[in-house]
């Protein structure tokens, strides 16, 4: 059993020395510099909360060269941030297949401080479960609930796995108290998009809504302000409609409706039911994108 | 996994009755009586030391070190005496498994374990593992079972030991002071 538990220990150390050459200390907030992850070459990828400027940002890498890094997106949603470095001869995150996650699964939150090298927690994956959307309006692919201690400076760290894979990036900040992984599948998308657009699109329709609950237990939203030069305004919603369902599915809640505005929604008319004076009418919206710094 | 470490490394903990109110831990440095703990573990000049197996001795501070919060004893043991096996804490690699022995809030040689958490500061092991103060004086250890930190301290939830290395340091200076004086 000694011999196990050392080869054990040693595992850990090289699973944490393997993952290390992909994490980076980003310095772009005052006193503690938060982590990141060298997710592609050139590619820095952190959680977007711990950006609290968006110049002068600058990244310790793994061989403890300071460079300069470049704002090239963030998404407030997701809390993911991406940056752009001169990072020749560093290598780039591998991330663990999606079938390796699983509840009970050991892992590593690492994280790394200024040149003062790496730092790690030891625990277990938590909890795997589907899709979520954050209280940002952020869509997940997979809740990935990590039992580790996140010590300051770790946030935008990677969670790894005892292979020193990447599973994803570790954030306190998308719900209470506990922190979350945000997976590697979620990283990959909205990093294009990123990269791409420098935000992530979202879409709108320029309604305010409330739900309602009728006397036979269906339930709706009924509107509450509309912009008039919104999608809703032009497709001609009034105040006091009553939305029932978008694109045949019933929506009894605003959680319904951001189901429907994801990114891809923007610009593609979708038929909504509604009732206006008892009487059902049909309409069609076209989702605008969401202005930004809106919500 | 790690019943045998934890019951070896048990034998070459104390508890420390060295204050007015509340317990701490020490480690058996050395075969010639040597107990190495805290310095705000202790009071005065002459505390109880309680081994393992529920014996009490006489101890006699030899040199305390507020500054660097260590300590030393001398007791007189009579048979058993279990020496840790001091290992080496200038080679940690993060991620490597420790163990700690103490006595937090009364419970006698409670073990917890984790791993090194960072090497960045020389004058700390830093460990992510669950400490609670009666844990104060008691050793860190690695996955053979060499003592590698005195625990010290919990700071933002991690655990602070002094480097082995360090009160290797600290002893020769107390032994030499002790001789001399």
């Amino acid at each position: 059993m000694a011999n196990s538990l050392i080869e054990y220990s040693n595992a850990l150390a090289d699973a944490v020395a393997r993952g290390g050459t992909v994490v980076v200390a980003v310095h772009a907030r005052e006193r503690m510099a938060s982590s990141g992850v060298l997710w592609r070459p050139g590619v820095v990828v952190t959680a977007d909360h711990t950006i609290k400027r968006e110049e002068e940002i600058t990244i310790t890498l793994p061989d403890n060269r300071n460079v300069p890094a470049i704002l090239a997106g963030r998404d407030p949603g997701s809390d993911i941030a991406v940056l752009k470095v001169d990072a020749a001869g560093a290598s780039a995150a591998i991330s663990a297949p999606h079938s390796s996650l699983q509840a009970g699964s050991m892992a590593l939150a690492l994280g790394r401080r200024g040149e003062n090298g790496i730092a790690a927690s030891l625990g277990v994956v938590s909890a795997v479960s589907g899709p979520w959307r954050t209280w940002r309006g952020g869509q997940i692919e997979c809740f990935i609930r990590p039992d580790v201690n996140m010590y300051p400076g770790l946030s935008g760290g990677p969670l790894i796995d005892v292979e020193g894979r990447v599973l994803g990036i570790n954030t306190p900040a998308l719900t209470r108290n506990l922190p979350v992984t945000i997976p590697a599948a979620t990283i990959n998308r909205v990093t294009d998009e990123l990269l791409a657009k420098g935000h992530i699109a979202r879409g709108y329709l320029g309604v305010g809504l409330h739900p309602v609950q009728f006397p036979d237990g269906r339930g709706g939203l009924i509107i509450l302000s509309v912009e008039r030069e919104g999608p809703a305004g032009l497709a001609g919603i009034l105040i006091g409609d009553v939305l029932l369902t978008l694109d045949g599915k019933p929506v009894a809640d605003t959680e319904d409706v951001q189901g429907h505005l994801a990114g891809d929604s923007v610009g593609k008319a979708m038929k909504a039911s509604l009732l206006r004076g008892g009487q059902a009418l049909d309409l069609t919206i076209t989702p605008g994108e969401r202005p930004r710094g809106g919500r | 996994m790690f019943e045998a470490l934890a019951e070896s490394l048990r034998r070459s903990t104390v508890q420390i009755f060295g204050r007015r109110h509340g317990t701490g831990s020490g480690v058996i440095w050395s075969t010639g009586g040597l107990v190495v703990t805290n310095a705000h573990v202790i009071d005065g000049r002459d505390c109880m030391v309680e081994t393992h197996d529920g014996r009490k001795l006489e101890a006699v501070l030899v040199k305390r070190d507020p500054r660097r919060d260590l300590a030393v004893l001398r007791v007189s043991p009579d048979a058993p005496w279990h020496p840790a096996i001091i290992g080496d804490s200038q080679n940690l690699r993060v991620g490597q498994i420790v163990l700690a022995i103490g006595n937090p809030l009364g419970i006698s040689g409670a073990v917890t374990t984790g791993i090194v958490h960072a090497t960045s500061r020389k004058e700390w092991v830093q460990a992510d593992i669950k400490l609670a103060p009666g844990n104060s004086g008691g050793l860190l250890a690695d996955a053979e079972g060499r003592v590698i930190g005195i625990n010290s301290m919990i700071y933002m939830g991690l655990a602070l030991a002094v480097p082995s290395h360090a009160v290797t340091r600290f002893l020769a200076r107390a032994l030499a002071g002790a001789r001399a004086a």
